[in-house]
Formats: C-alpha cells, structure tokens, sequence
C-alpha cells in the first residue's frame, strides 16, 4: 500500500472520528451514544491498519486486532448489557443543552486545528492532520465526562478520550511496542469491568445513575 | 538473585492473591498476607543490598532494572506494607465482627490487598516506562476496589472519584509516554527497548526537545493526577478517607511515591532534552500550588483521615517543589521527605484506624481525650503528627530545612520563604487539632480502648524507624540517598 493512499485514508478516518465525537456530544440517547463509540473504534481500528500496512508494522496491525476487539466488541457489549439490563432511563442527561455542548466541541475543534498547526510530528506517512484531530477528540471526550452527569456517559466520555490518544500513538508515532499494547487494553478492559460493577451497585444504593448524588464527600 | 527477589516481589503475591480470591479462604487469609507480606521485605532488602553493593541490576534481559531510586522506593512499599498487613488483621475483625464487612469481603480484602502490593512492587523494578505504566494503571484498577470495599454511598462516591479522575490522568500519562516512545525512536530505532530507562537515559540528550516539552506537560498532568497535585486533587482526601485504614495508609504512604517516581524518571528525560528551567518551573509550580491550597482545607478539617488526605496533598507538594527547585540539596531533601512522608503517614493512618473505630467517629470534635480512651493508638496520633509537623529531630525538620538551604542556593529564596510559610500553617494547624483532641477531658461514658500488639507494631515500627534514620541514621542510608540523588541529576 503506498504511503499517499495510507496518509489520505488515515486523514479520511480521523475526521471521521471527531464527527462520530461531535454525535456524541449531540445525542441524548445512551444507545446512540454506545452505536456512535463503536463505530469511532471501528474507524480508529481501520486507520490503524492503514498504517501498519503502509508501514509494514506487524504490531500496529496487532493493535489495530486489538481496538478491534476491546473497543469495538468487548467495551461497547458490556456497556450495552448493562443498558439492557439495569431498568434505568436511557437519557444521557447532559447538563449543558445540546445546542450549547455542540458549540462547545466544535470551538474545541477550531482552537486545536489553529494552535497545534506546527506540531512537532513529521511521520514516515505524512499525516500531518492527525494530531490536532486526536487532541480534539481527547479533549470532546473530556468534555463529554465534565457535561453528563450521567455515569454511562461518563465511561463513554472516556473512552472517547482513550480513542483520540490511541488515535495519535497508533498513527503519528508509530504506536506503542507489543507488550506495552497488550497491557494497555487489557487495563482498559478492566477499568470499563470496574466502571460496569460500580454502576451497578450504584444503582443499587441510589435508584439511579445520576452522579448528581455523588456529591457528599466535600471540604 | 534479581530474578527471584522481583518473584517474590511481584508474581509470589499475584498467585497468593488468586488463590485467596478463587477458593474464597477466609482463616488463613490473613496470616498468608503477612507472611507474603514478609517475603516482599526480605526481597526487597536483599535488593536494597545488592544494589548498593554492586550498582544498578538487572534482570530477564532488560525488562528489569534496579537502580538506587528505585529500590528506595522499593524498600518502602514493602516495609510499609507489612506494616498495613499486621495492622489489617485487628481492623478487619472489627468490622467483621460490627457487620460493617460481610464475611465474603475478608477474602476479597486479603486478595486485592496483595494484588495491590505486587502492582505497587512491580512500578519501580521495570526497565520499560510503557510497562510502568502499566504498573501504575493496574494499582489503580486494583486500589479502586479496596476503596469501594465497604458497600456504602460514601465509598462508592470516593471509588467513582478515584477511578474516573484516575483513568483520565492516567490516560494523558500513557498520551506522554507514546511521545517520548516517538521521541526515542527516532534516536534509538523502533523497538520495544525504545522505551527502556536504560536506553532513554544512554540518549536522552539527543531527544527531540519539542515532543519532550510536549510530553513532559501530559505526563506531569497525567501522574500529577496519581500524585494528588492541586488542582487534580480532588479525589485524594475522598479516596484515602473512605478506604479501610490499613488501605489509606499504603495509599497515602506508598502509592503516591510510586507516581512521584514515575513523574521524576520523566523529568530528568526533560531537562537532558530541553534544557533546565522548563521542567523545574512547572514542578514548582505544581508544588506550590499544591501546598497552598491544601492549607485552607487542613485548617477547617475535622475528619481525621480527611485531614491526612489533605496533608497528603501538601507534603506531595513540598517533595515536588524540592525536586523542582532542584540541585544536589534540595534534591536530597526531596529523597530524605518521600522516606519521612512515607513512614509517618503510614502510622499515622494506621493509628487513626485505631482511633477512628474506638470513638467510632471519624470527627476530632468527638475524639475528646484521645491519650485516656485510647491511649497507645493516641500516642501514635500524637507522636505522628509531631513528626508530620516537621519538629526536630524527625526527619521532615531537616529535609524541609534542606527545601530552604537548596532555594536560597538556587537564587529562588522568595519561592523557598513562601513554600515554608505556608508549610508552617499547615504544621500549625496540625498540631492544634491533635493537642485539642488529646488534652481534652474525656466524655463521661468514655471507656479505654486497647488495641492488638500486631496494631502496636505497626503503628510504632514506622516510626521507629524514622527517629533511626532522623537522628542517627546508617551509613547505608545516607548512601541510598546520595546515590538516588545522583541518578535525578541530569547532564545539563
């Protein structure tokens, strides 16, 4: 696969992730929200074999097997089962409008295209864009765990965020080595398991999911 | 040798811990963990020993690498966490027997405990920074659990917190190390040993100092999170309130060194790149911060454990600012207050447990005659926060003097005069708590409360060896220290 073809899809895929971050932002359904992460991991995981192809990096393509797993299958059904299964509203109870929240982003987006121009990494692939882009959707992913008040919203919230840094290690910098990748979603994986235990029982203790309620613990 | 130390280190507890968790062993649970717990300091100071003797070790071709900084903080986590395991077996049989634990949390208690002592263990023996991350991200994933062990809104609120806040300062950390790997491979090539310590440190001058500023900023604001610097802090005096004590104290104690660990490996990468002000400027800046706003909240506290939480979050600043004023002496200071903070919080922790589950409150106001109800537990209080306060002859009182000598020599005596400033308030405030609650009259109905000799030692031994090594401290010690010292200094 040639370097251009690599660079073009990588700059497709990437603007494709912050619009999917921009639809998380907007919709106030969980589901959606849920529908909207996969669809972001599957278009990082692609993103991330265009480079490991172009570059012939077996442990990107790796990595890229991996986000297919963990973040397209595994993180997404688990949240999904936990939608099914908890009888609770399936509002993503954003504390800002959703007018407002979108404004939010895409000032975000505006801000870091400028200010991130001159960024320092020149990649064997050339593509340049994705830096700014990545640090958008972490910081689109920031805003979406400080605006929902919902805890769903905020494990989503995050991993948007872990999607925009996986976004910049797997196609600016040539990702991470194996061994370090491997840990780094099997932690993952264990921080969404913990996150889908706790919301459990805080539904059982508060009748609900709104972080509202966690707010005794002050001064 | 090295190889088998870190498997008593590392892999012995992880077993230990799956074998508790799978057939669910409730009587031999706790003595396991202390055994386990004694293997770990053995280990550890075996290590201590070889590495002194013998220079940096390593092991498992290169994903092992012992230096003198880390096994200091090494040799703290084992020693802190034997203390916390002697210490479990009293406070976890209270709250057995009060019902504030079922009888299927002790093996889940004594499983993620050991599972958190092999993941501390594990941050300061690996060669790779993606693998410490690694580490460090799974003391979280492990921790947070201990946290939320009893099941009430208040814990869950503290677990949520904690791991919420912690993912995301973790997940900018690994966003810095991805571009020091970037950084590296330009230099060393594109391999897994890209992001070993040894190699980084063998190249780190020729790292390309634009990523460098960049990454510095992710990771200082990434384990800065770990670290408990304002204004990340928040989830710290929740955390370490709301956990069970034996927990808090390896938390406050030993958790947040592992963190500052990974903070100082990074900073000295910065400045062989960039250059010297740049990072020192920010951990000054973190540093003071962080000390200053802990002062307001420490003066109005009256939860105990919440109180050790925010001095948690101060003396994280002092050791910061001293590493960011930076030269041989205050990088010295720094070293000799991460072993003094340690041993002193830890204690402190474990005697507040104590208290805590005699008058049966968290709040000062109703610890009225704490030298009369409790009386060896509220010794401890009171020796402890002594120590905390910085007066002689602890250690804190001359690594803090040593804060002070090293701002003055590095031409920062106004940062140096304000940070101490605002140390003395807190020390202030310190002591009017404990000596309010001790010399008060006891409440009619008080009656005195003892506690377990395994409790005893694990509140008394820290401090023991404190005032060893405030007063008359070993030669090895002080070499430990030397030699820390001169791997955080870097070559420009």
């Amino acid at each position: 696969m040639s370097y251009e073809f690599a660079s073009d899809a990588i700059d497709v895929l990437s603007i494709a992730m912050l619009i999917a971050a921009l639809g998380i932002v907007w919709t106030r359904s969980l589901g959606w929200a849920l529908v909207l992460f996969g669809t972001q991991s599957s278009m990082l995981a692609g993103a991330a074999l265009h480079a490991g192809l172009a570059t012939d990096s077996p442990h990107i393509v790796a990595a890229a097997g991996l986000t297919a797993m963990v973040k397209v299958i595994a993180a997404p059904a688990l949240l999904w089962l936990l939608l099914q299964r908890l009888p609770t509203s399936h509002d993503a109870q954003p504390s800002v409008g959703q007018r407002t929240g979108l404004v939010l982003a895409v000032l975000i987006a505006l801000i870091f295209a400028r200010t991130l121009d001159a960024q320092p990494f020149r990649t064997a692939i050339g593509a340049e864009r994705v830096l700014p882009t990545s640090v958008t959707v972490m910081l689109i992913g920031i805003q979406v765990m400080v605006t929902h008040r919902q805890a769903l919203s905020q494990v989503i919230g995050f991993l948007v965020l872990e999607n925009g840094m996986a976004l910049a290690a797997l196609t600016a910098a040539y990702g991470m080595p194996l061994i370090v990748e491997f840990g780094i979603f099997l932690d993952l994986l264990l921080a969404v398991f913990v996150a889908f235990v706790y919301t459990q029982r805080m539904h059982v203790i508060f009748g609900s999911l709104d972080t509202e309620r966690l707010r005794s613990l002050r001064g | 040798m090295i190889a088998a130390a870190v498997l008593c280190l590392v892999l012995l507890p992880l077993a230990a811990a799956l074998v508790i968790w799978t057939l669910r062993l409730r009587g031999p649970a706790g003595p396991l963990s202390i055994a386990l717990s004694g293997i770990m300091l053995a280990a550890a100071l075996a290590t201590f020993v070889r590495v002194q003797d013998r220079g940096p070790q390593t092991a498992f071709g290169d994903w092992i690498y012992i230096d003198s900084l880390g096994v200091i903080v090494l040799t703290l986590i084992t020693v802190v966490g034997l203390c916390a395991a002697l210490n479990s077996q009293s406070y976890i049989a209270h709250d057995l027997a009060r019902g504030d634990l079922r009888v299927e949390d002790e093996p889940r208690y004594y499983a993620l405990f050991l599972a958190f002592m092999a993941t501390m263990a594990a941050v300061p023996v690996v060669n790779n920074l993606g693998v410490m991350w690694v580490a460090i991200e799974a003391t979280t994933v492990v921790s947070v659990l201990l946290v939320s062990i009893y099941r009430t809104g208040h814990s869950l609120e503290a677990a949520w917190k904690y791991l919420v806040l912690g993912s995301v300062g973790i997940a900018l950390a690994l966003f810095g190390t991805m571009m020091t790997y970037y950084a590296a491979s330009a230099t060393i090539g594109e391999s897994a040993s890209a992001l070993n310590w040894t190699e980084l440190r063998a190249t780190s001058v020729q790292l390309d100092p634009e990523v460098m500023r960049l990454a510095f900023i992710f990771v200082l604001v990434g384990y800065g999170t770990k670290v408990g610097l304002a204004p990340m802090h928040t989830w710290l005096p929740d955390a370490h309130s709301q956990a069970p004590s034996p927990v808090s104290g390896l938390l406050s104690g030993v958790l947040l060194n592992c963190a500052v660990y990974a903070v100082l490996r990074f900073r000295v990468l910065t400045i062989d790149a960039v250059g010297g002000s740049y990072a020192d400027h920010l951990l000054i800046g973190f540093g003071l911060f962080s000390v200053a706003l802990a002062v307001p909240f420490l003066v109005v506290q009256h939860d105990i454990k919440r109180m050790l939480g925010y001095h948690s979050v101060e003396h994280m600043g002092i050791i910061v600012l001293a590493v960011g004023i930076g030269g041989h002496v205050a990088l010295y200071a720094a070293m000799l207050h991460l072993v003094a903070h340690s041993l002193t919080k830890s204690s402190l922790f474990f005697a507040a447990g104590s208290v805590v589950q005699a008058f049966n409150s968290r709040s000062m106001h109703r610890m009225r005659g704490l030298l009369r109800v409790t009386p060896v537990a509220g010794a401890g209080v009171v020796v402890g926060a002594l120590a905390l306060a910085g007066l002689p002859p602890f250690a804190m009182f001359t690594s803090e003097y040593g804060l002070l000598l090293g701002a003055f020599a590095s031409g920062r005596a106004v940062i140096g005069v304000v940070g101490m400033l605002l140390v003395a308030l807190a020390a202030a405030s310190l002591l009017h708590h404990t000596i309010t609650a001790a010399y008060h009259e006891p409440r009619p109905n008080a009656v005195a409360h003892g506690i377990s000799v395994a409790a005893i030692l694990s509140v008394f031994a820290p401090l023991a060896l404190l005032l060893w090594v405030s007063v008359a401290p070993p030669a090895r010690f002080n070499q430990a220290l030397d030699e820390a010292v001169a791997v955080l200094e870097a070559r420009r």
